[in-house]
């Protein structure tokens, strides 16, 4: 009977408190993580060309910020040197929050918090990371040993997710993120060197750093493969074509570099993930990072909804923090769109963190899984959209996955390219004119946000130069708002297919001339690889069979606004008739908005 | 948040404005709908909220010592299989009560040997009781470390009591010559105690939890009592369904 007892209690200490019991095992009493703020840097020495690479000093200069700022600084040792003292362990240092993450009895953080330089001591708490794209289906998949073949659907969606994001005219401009730095982080990168997606980026060199750290080695190609699959949809090809040459591309920025980062674990519930991301973006902050993509949505494990704000979690204050220095920060927005969850997970809910929600490639629209905007203090988010279901690249091959953890890599791929031809572009400028030449704009919802962003309005000639034309009239009745598209807007306008085309044809109507590289790409087309990144002339893809972009049935999106630009309600709907919508005008009093899109065009009502 | 898809074929701009309902453009297909104030309300009731309630289900084999003449077969053979409701009432991050009612399945397997008293000493092939019960519990939750909307790791500290809603005595013997087998049942066992308690722990994280329950009464009634004990220990798992 005892032996049962003890036995069973044992399991218990073990289950509750697994340090604690890690801790007795060494006859030490039980540490837990604490958060130490700082005082001060007063009296450190700083080096920015010596701690920062020339590629972070080249984008603080283009975005005319400060050599360094009071975050870069390092913390002061003798303030560490004392914190190390007396805790357990130290976990993480951080510059930015001037701040140590340590383990420590509570006697010991009692001891820290008298410390002349410390001020604060807090709990640092727990949290449990979801991937916010692994789905049954692909982690199912994931043990087949043989590479499957690709199916002609697959195949179809591979060539429409660039598509979408009017991938083959970014090609013709030359527009690839060559010269973009991205950094990606993730739960593990297995397979990524061997696969055949990746051999172009693997001899050239592109990945110019990686960590792990969470094991604090440079070692990322293990631990899970959802990197692998989210830089599938950035840099990863199908495979060669027959004459030998470039595969088409998943994503947007296969001839951008790299940096890898390991900073979660997959279906455990790590202390350290949280400093470990920061770790990560200090790191590629320092190594010259223009883009930050993290295709993970942290949530109930942690948080509750109304916690998403964008303050409360530590890695929306340091993805916050991220883009004042400079980077631009694309998050999922999660998966939690169908669950009981429903909002927006963080870093998603920062307010300068671009939140990507995902769309069915079947409708265009948004794809049920996506999770909801707004924010819990009601700012509008997500900010874009892109496809959530996607072919990409996995270490058996390639394989169609669902989640806006494929979304987030595909408008980073975007932003990279639209980078790359205006480098003059602060990242928050580079943020706002993604959202402006979004599909939607200057519509939104907590679905779509402004939609899909556009290439069109970076070239040469804008398609807004004209203001749009109206496609539907408000019709005001006694009680009612009638909403009734225009005659010449309720065309179906046929389809006639040319004689022949050319790829660059078929881009001309959207994008630059093929032949030539815009005036505003100057600056791209000057940009000389560096030294062992040269590549041949001819690595260019292959001339691509012509794929009609997606091609939706015209919708009808409207909201209704309340004088703080919240949004009450929203819809969207297919239009089989020229009445498409009748609203109650007491829900437009009071300061309510009536906010419609069809075709380009929206329109307002209030009164 | 829910996608409708909903198509009414009442054509015409006069019959629409004549039923003037809300939002209604008839014939229009609503492909994504949202009322953004259902969505985003707080709510009382989830897996860290102030209510929580879920069904789960449940596997735990006896265990321990019997005594002398009333010993079980261990392993698959005695065990016990139960389902029911929690509800969890939430006091603090750290502190909850949750109450059970369910049913179990409680088989004792008797292993036939020469010292067996219970219920008889006649020995036979196989030779198994078995109890339905109607549980009730409560227990008190310590929660460990902070988190979000999630049950997470935890300890409850529970007690409850069992009724014995009916009882069986299956044996089984050597069959004659010519017959399979030969099973005799006994149904409404009179010397089972209809009324049971229990004591024990529940370690779990999330959906999953593992469980002891060490029973405080004897499995025999008053007039029994000289009777050998059967184990008190049931250990297993259960799995919540939420």
């Amino acid at each position: 009977m005892q032996k049962i007892w003890l036995s069973f209690f044992a399991v218990i200490l073990f289950w509750v408190a697994p340090e604690a019991c890690l801790a007795q095992q060494q006859s030490q009493p039980p540490t837990t993580r604490y958060w130490v703020t700082l005082r001060d840097k007063h009296g450190v020495h700083f080096e920015p060309a010596h701690y920062f690479s020339a590629a972070a000093r080249a984008r603080r200069t283009r975005q005319h910020l400060s050599a360094f700022e009071a975050t870069d600084l390092p913390v002061r040792p003798d303030y560490v040197a004392a914190i190390a003292k007396r805790v357990d362990t130290v976990t993480l240092v951080s510059r930015w929050f001037n701040a140590v993450a340590c383990r420590a009895t509570p006697e010991q953080a009692a001891a820290l918090r008298d410390l002349p330089g410390v001020l604060n001591v807090s709990v640092w708490p727990q949290r449990e990371v979801q991937a916010a794209s692994i789905t049954a289906v692909a982690a199912g998949s994931r043990t087949t040993a043989a590479p499957k073949p690709i199916s002609a659907n697959d195949y179809l969606l591979a060539r429409r997710q660039t598509a979408h994001l009017d991938g083959l005219a970014l090609r013709a401009a030359s527009l690839e993120g060559r010269g973009m730095r991205i950094a990606v982080f993730d739960v593990g990168f297995a397979g990524l060197p061997e696969h055949v997606a990746f051999r172009e980026l693997m001899a050239d060199k592109r990945i110019i750093a990686t960590h792990d750290f969470l094991r604090n080695r440079d070692d990322v190609f293990h631990g899970g493969s959802h990197g692998t699959e989210v830089m599938g949809c950035l840099a990863g090809r199908l495979p060669a074509t027959l004459g030998g040459g470039l595969g088409p591309a998943l994503g947007l920025a296969p001839a951008a570099e790299y940096l890898l980062a390991r900073t979660e674990q997959l279906h455990r519930e790590r202390y350290a993930e949280e400093e470990a991301w920061l770790a990560a973006v200090e790191w590629a902050d320092r190594l010259g990072a223009d883009i930050i993509n993290s295709s993970l949505a942290y949530t109930e494990q942690r948080y509750f909804p109304e916690q998403m704000d964008g303050h409360r979690s530590l890695i929306a204050r340091a993805a916050n923090m991220a883009v004042r220095k400079g980077m631009l920060v694309v998050s999922a927005a999660g998966n939690d769109g169908d669950n009981d969850w429903v909002r927006i997970g963080t870093p998603a809910d920062a307010d300068s963190v671009l939140a990507i929600g995902g769309l069915d490639p079947e409708t265009g629209l948004h794809v049920d899984f996506s999770s909801f905007g707004p924010t819990a203090d009601r700012r509008p988010k997500p900010n874009l959209a892109a496809f959530g279901i996607v072919l990409t690249t996995t270490p058996s091959g390639y394989e169609r996955l669902e989640g806006t953890s494929f979304s987030s890599p595909l408008v980073a791929g975007f932003a990279a390219c639209l980078w790359q031809q205006r480098r003059d572009l602060t990242a928050m400028q580079l943020f706002r004119a993604l959202e402006k030449s979004a599909e939607l704009y200057p519509y939104f919802d907590y679905a779509h946000g402004y939609g899909r962003p556009r290439y069109a309005p970076f070239t040469t000639v804008p398609r807004a130069a004209a203001a749009p034309v109206p496609t539907f009239d408000f019709v005001v009745h006694d009680s009612l708002i009638a909403v009734i598209i225009r005659t010449e807007a309720a065309l179906r306008p046929a389809e006639q297919l040319p004689l022949v085309i050319e790829q660059s044809e078929a881009t001309a109507t959207i994008a630059a001339p093929a032949t030539g590289i815009p005036a505003a790409d100057t600056k791209a087309a000057e940009q000389v690889p560096d030294v062992g990144h040269e590549q041949p002339g001819d690595q260019r893809p292959a001339p691509l069979a012509v794929l009609p972009e997606p091609n939706y049935p015209a919708y009808l999106y409207w909201n209704l606004t309340d004088p703080r630009g919240v949004l009450h309600r929203y819809e969207t709907r297919a239009v089989s008739q020229r009445l498409v919508l009748q609203v109650p005008r007491r829900l437009v009093q009071k300061g309510e908005v009536l906010r419609i899109y069809f075709k380009g065009y929206t329109g307002t009502y209030s009164e | 948040m829910r996608y409708l898809f909903a198509v009414n074929k009442l054509p015409g701009l006069l019959c629409a404005l004549l039923l003037g309902a809300n939002f209604a453009a008839w014939g229009q297909q609503v492909l994504v709908q949202a009322n953004v104030a259902d969505d985003t309300v707080k709510t009382t009731f989830g897996p860290n909220r102030r209510y929580f309630g879920h069904v789960y289900l449940g596997y735990g084999l006896v265990a321990g010592q019997a005594g002398t003449g009333a010993e079980v077969q261990h392993g698959g053979a005695s065990a016990e299989l139960r389902g029911g409701g929690r509800f969890k009432t939430r006091f603090s991050q750290a502190l909850a009560v949750n109450l059970d009612l369910g049913y179990s399945y409680l088989r004792y397997e008797l292993e036939q040997n020469a010292q067996k008293l219970v219920p008889s000493p006649a020995l036979h092939r196989r030779e198994g009781l078995g109890l339905h019960q109607i549980y009730s519990e409560i227990s008190l939750r310590l929660n460990a470390g902070r988190r979000g909307n999630s049950v997470g790791r935890y300890v409850d500290l529970l007690a409850g009591g069992s009724w014995v809603v009916a009882t069986r005595h299956v044996t089984e013997d050597e069959p004659a010559p010519g017959i399979s087998r030969v099973e005799t049942t006994e149904y409404g066992l009179p010397y089972l105690r209809r009324w049971t308690g229990n004591v024990g722990t529940r370690l779990g994280i999330d959906r999953y939890a593992l469980a002891a329950r060490y029973r405080l009464s004897p499995a025999f009634g008053p007039a029994y009592a000289a009777w050998p004990e059967l184990p008190r220990w049931v250990m297993g798992l259960e799995i919540g369904l939420f």
